[in-house]
């Protein structure tokens, strides 16, 4: 079996399970975000239940609205919530200034371990496979393990990706996630499957790059993504696990892969995706000189930590363009608060960067909507017509270094000719 | 749902957005709000096929090609159901999108081969039972998987929260005409 078959063994109660079978699993934790959160009041109300089967066991965090704007009706939303929270006792409820991204505070909060199954309502949160985790994403239907502990699955199938090589010059692991995008995104290879990733070059990955890598699967295709837990992922993991249980699992040496496919990391060069698609990734030199009207650092692949480093690298003694707004969303309130203490913050301001509160922002277009005409050159992850703003808009998606570096000159650019070696 | 059916074939193709296509970014991120309770029927399909959301009738199934509605929200698969669609069938779509329709009542299948076995407006039977598909056109046929029993009951119900009220006990309160999606 392979790492996330043997998960789903384990969730189900089951010695082994096959590719396609449907069991019956009882997850470690639900992940949900607000957005779902009236929905699940009705349906609380249709099937008379007034509280969650296993409270300890669901996580709720506010991260798509965190600032209630005038008039976007999401008042009502935050208030029922937290009138739940203060009923009901709820403790893993991460509120406004208290959390970031839901893909974050798992990991932050010590929820996200080896082994561990978790329903989640949305498939980019397989970031947290970099902790040997298994994000099963569904939607709404997070209710239903949030009232009764319990749901199907059907095994997904595995496709395996090893890493070798190493980056060169102005490379990020968001030019891998391109390049696997370009590959995949228009074929169904992936569709179903969980990505595993594997081989030598994951050692040399940051945790908040392996983050990455994982949370853009979804955009290859792949419904889930995950790698083995080595020693720098575990330290992380029982710095946070406070005495709560992992498990430590690693795919069988005759484990049955749909696919398998390898990448020298040593080939990658900058990438940029050309609008509306995934798979329409080129060369950054391809589309050199692309005026762009807005930049954006942020989304679950790119607002960590060292996303904002790699964007401070570049903009650092830089001013960006005066027709450019350049808006950065940190994931969360500790990513925030670190890029505080290491100066990441100020370069950001002085460059004239206008940073947004820890939360998905500009992603799903609900801050800094583009308008008609508009282009905008992004860490997002999505690129379809009308994600960020108007239908008319076009978004480009690049590294932390190419965003940056295009901000400054005002049209897209190669980071390279900005960045010392 | 019965378990046997036939309907009317609207035929797509391969990579069909569902947030982007099906219906527009717009309308699901507005429709992410709580208070909004408008039908999304007659948005769907409207830009690929302007027809479609004019001329489609209770039954009717769609047939779409590989990576089927994906990406997609929620709205996507209720702005189908709210059209009067009897079942989806596609070349492949994400795991996410069938639970998705069960859970609201609504039939999913993934059938390789679909999209050389019938032509739009063609007449297609689906035995859900058996995971047999049967175009009525030519009198050829197409085995697909059979939907696990846990499925077709919770289909059976209607969709996921009626199968909960009804498995939850008797303490719970009559269920609602339909899941809210």
């Amino acid at each position: 079996m392979t790492i996330a078959q043997k998960i789903v063994a384990r969730a189900a109660g089951k010695d082994t399970v096959t590719p396609g079978e449907l069991v019956m699993v009882s997850p470690d934790y639900t992940l949900g975000c607000e957005l779902y959160w009236p929905m699940h009041q009705r349906h609380m109300r249709q099937i008379g239940v007034d509280r969650f089967a296993d409270p300890d066991k669901v996580v709720i965090v506010v991260d798509h609205t965190v600032q209630v704007s005038t008039g976007s009706g999401y008042d009502r939303l935050h208030k029922d919530l937290r009138d739940f929270v203060h009923r009901t006792g709820f403790k893993n409820y991460f509120g406004p200034g208290r959390g970031g991204l839901r893909h974050l505070v798992m990991v932050e909060q010590g929820f996200a371990r080896p082994g561990l199954f978790v329903f989640s309502d949305e498939p980019n949160i397989a970031s947290i496979g970099a902790f040997g985790a298994l994000n099963m994403p569904i939607s709404w239907e997070v209710f239903v393990t949030m009232v009764t502990d319990e749901n199907w699955i059907q095994v997904p199938t595995t496709v395996k990706i090893n890493l070798v090589g190493k980056m060169g010059h102005g490379v990020y692991v968001r030019d891998l996630v391109q390049a696997v995008n370009r590959d995949f995104a228009a074929t169904d290879k992936l569709l179903t499957s969980c990505l595993e990733y594997g081989g030598p070059a994951i050692s040399d990955l940051s945790l908040d790059n392996r983050q990455a890598l994982l949370a853009g699967a979804y955009h290859a295709g792949a419904n889930t993504a995950i790698m083995a837990v080595d020693d720098k992922a575990l330290a992380y993991v029982q710095a946070r696990a406070d005495g709560r249980p992992h498990y430590m699992y690693e795919s069988d040496p005759d484990a049955e892969y749909l696919h398998e496919a390898t990448y020298d990391l040593s080939t990658l060069e900058p990438f940029v995706t050309v609008p509306p698609t995934q798979e329409n990734v080129v060369p950054v030199g391809d589309v050199k000189g692309v005026r762009v009207d807005q930049a954006t650092i942020g989304s679950c692949a790119s607002n960590r930590l060292e996303d904002l480093r790699a964007a401070v690298a570049i903009l650092k003694g830089r001013k960006i363009a005066p027709w450019v707004n350049l808006y950065v969303s940190p994931g969360s309130q500790n990513v925030y608060a670190q890029a505080a203490e290491e100066g990441l913050l100020s370069a950001f301001t002085a460059a004239g960067a206008n940073i947004l509160p820890p939360g998905c922002n500009t992603c799903w277009g609900y801050m800094a909507a583009l308008t008609d005409g508009e282009v905008s050159i992004s860490t997002h992850q999505e690129n379809y017509s009308g994600r960020n703003g108007s239908p008319k808009s076009d978004v480009y998606l690049g590294s932390p270094y190419v965003v940056a570096a295009s901000a400054v000159a005002g049209e897209i650019c190669d980071p390279r000719d900005m960045l010392t070696n | 749902m019965i378990q046997a059916f036939s309907g009317r074939v609207w035929k797509f193709g391969d990579n069909v957005s569902g947030d982007n296509g099906i219906l527009d970014f717009e309308t699901v991120r507005d429709h992410s709000r709580p208070f909004d309770e408008v039908s999304l029927a007659e948005l769907c399909f409207k830009t690929i096929n302007p027809d479609f959301p004019k001329q489609v009738k209770s039954g009717d199934i769609v047939v779409g090609g590989i990576n089927f509605a994906k990406p997609g929200h929620d709205q996507v698969v209720v702005a189908i159901r709210d059209c009067g669609v009897a079942a989806i069938i596609c070349e492949s779509c994400e795991a996410r999108f069938v639970r998705k329709g069960i859970n609201i009542g609504l039939p999913i299948l993934v059938s390789p081969g679909i999209s050389e076995f019938v032509e739009q407006d063609h007449e297609l039977e689906v035995d859900l039972t058996n995971g047999l598909l049967k175009n009525l056109n030519t009198g050829k046929t197409l085995q697909t998987e059979p939907y696990p029993q846990r499925l077709l009951d919770i289909l059976r119900q209607g969709g996921i929260i009626t199968y909960l009220v009804h498995t939850l006990g008797e303490t719970a309160k009559p269920a609602e005409t339909k899941a809210e999606a």
